[in-house]
């Protein structure tokens, strides 16, 4: 029994220095979610105001019908398909996949965060709208220092949860041949022939990022409400 | 009457099907502290609204200081009128301070630099009854009353000679609300302000104001001295408003 243990980890983790495709993989997982993250959250933000300010102002009608097709087409379709296009249609000639992927998960991810911050704004009052520009501020003044605070103090534990999605749902990552973490266990399991240690340790180790990930978001939390008391 | 400063002429304005102002015409001159009354949803919000370019007309025109604001630029056009918002509208993420000195040092105005900064905050806060000390603490950290107050610092904050209130003192109790209404009278007279000010009591009203527009379903009633009002009202309805503020006289 111990032997047969002891065997397996040698043969899953061990040998050829197999581990390090494991660590490999999270440190692409973990880039590809932190910087679509981030692409997404100004793609979102534009977005998110566009909409916003369309549904206040009925202004910029153009824009809104443009973040419209946006909003539907990615929101409509599969994430994996979404980066199949990219990478071997849009993109074909790029060499490097992974600012391919951050990319295809920026634009798709900016879709969601553009309906957080959306909604995010539409929860202020319009009279901090009105206020801030009856006292000399402009509409974009206004939004971003009155506004914008207000709303993403809201908004930040949808935001944290949409990283979260975002950190499993690059697990996809292996359609365009990147070695993300899941594409890792895979790797090892191709070597090994056996399915079980490979995917568990896969899921073990995204359980724990997103354990980690939502332990953080509830101390931010609880700091947010302390700042308001 | 002296000098006009804000004119409204035929002014129409409606959400949709349904007409708010209709051909709503109005002279105030420099130096007036106008109360405006009616109904909830008679339009006086709108009617404020339309002074410093918050909500544009349908059709007709309204007037600043001799010039169409249509013309205007938004920006300039606001920092000659305060307006202090129905409902307060303070920033709650900002301090006491901030709230008041926020909007003119982040556009540079003059008088809001540096040092001034602090020392402008204060003179405000004193102008308005209310202790510096309370310069670093957050609006829900006031009483309603202490929020109102803020709120008139804050639309002074950029010298305006314009002041629109809307409903200031709605939500203060009694007591509070006659020390805020001496308070406004007496920054009233020492800043030579015009003042537009709507309210839903006819007290008030007519303790304020020195002249009092009645207004109903989006037109004028009546816009006189408040003695007349009470001599000769002019519809129906401003009859009956100035009786229902008799009443309490005649039981005495
Ligand atoms: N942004 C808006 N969209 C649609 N209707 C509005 C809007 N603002 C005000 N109204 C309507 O216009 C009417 C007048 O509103 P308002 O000027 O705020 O009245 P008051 O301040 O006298 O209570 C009300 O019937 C109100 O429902
Ligand atoms: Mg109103």
């Amino acid at each position: 029994m111990w032997e047969n243990f002891s065997e397996a980890i040698y043969l899953n983790f061990i040998k050829d220095d197999r581990w390090k495709y494991y660590t490999d993989g999270l440190k692409v997982t973990l880039t590809i979610t932190l910087f679509a993250v981030l692409l997404g959250v100004a793609i979102g933000l534009v977005v998110g105001i566009i909409r916003a300010t369309h549904e206040r102002t009925h202004k910029l009608k153009i824009m809104n019908f443009l973040c419209g097709i946006y909003l539907t087409v990615i929101r409509g379709t599969p994430v994996v398909v979404q980066l199949m296009i990219i990478y071997y249609i849009i993109l074909a000639s790029a060499r490097n996949k992974i600012p391919v992927a951050i990319l295809a998960f920026g634009i798709n991810s900016g879709a969601y965060v553009a309906e957080i911050f959306r909604s995010g704004i539409m929860s202020i009052d319009n009279g901090q709208m009105e206020a801030g520009r009856s006292l000399g501020f402009n509409y974009i003044q206004t939004m971003w220092y009155v506004v914008l605070p207000q709303a993403f103090k809201n908004v930040l534990p949808a935001l944290c949860n949409e990283f979260i999605a975002l950190l499993k749902e690059t697990s996809v990552s292996g359609y365009i041949a990147l070695q993300d973490l899941t594409k890792a266990g895979d790797i090892v399991r191709s070597r090994t022939f056996n399915p079980f240690f490979p995917l568990f340790t896969v899921a073990a180790i995204y359980l724990i990022c997103v354990i980690v990930l939502t332990q953080c978001i509830k101390l931010l939390e609880r700091r947010l409400r302390q700042s308001e008391h | 009457m002296e000098e006009t400063v804000i004119r409204f002429e035929h002014v129409w304005k409606s959400y949709g099907e349904q007409p708010v102002l209709k051909d709503f015409s109005l002279e105030i001159g420099k130096g007036e502290f106008l109360a405006v009354i009616g109904r909830s949803g008679c339009g006086k919000t709108t009617a404020l609204k339309l002074v410093n370019g918050l909500i544009v007309p349908d059709t007709g025109r309204v007037e600043v200081k001799g010039q169409d604001i249509s013309c205007a630029d938004p920006v300039m056009l606001r920092r000659q009128i305060g307006y202090a918002i129905q409902n307060v509208g303070l920033f709650p993420h900002m301090t006491v301070e901030k709230n008041i000195a926020y909007v003119p040092s982040v556009s540079r105005m003059d008088g809001w630099k540096g040092e001034d900064r602090r020392k402008k905050t204060e003179e405000l806060l004193r102008q308005v009854g209310l202790s510096p000390a309370l310069a670093g603490r957050f609006p829900r950290e006031l009483s309603g009353g202490q929020r109102q107050r803020v709120g008139i610092a804050r639309a002074l904050a950029a010298s305006p000679d314009i002041l629109l209130m809307d409903e200031p003192f709605g939500a203060v109790d009694a007591i509070t609300r006659e020390q805020l209404q001496d308070e406004i009278l007496k920054i009233h007279r020492e800043r030579g302000l015009t003042v537009l000010f709507v309210t839903h009591d006819i007290e008030e009203a007519l303790k304020l104001g020195t002249r009092v527009l009645v207004m109903e379903e989006g037109t004028v009633q009546q816009c006189d001295i408040p003695s007349r009002l009470l001599s000769a009202p002019a519809t129906d309805f401003v009859e009956k408003l100035v009786c229902r503020r008799r009443e309490p006289e005649v039981r005495m």
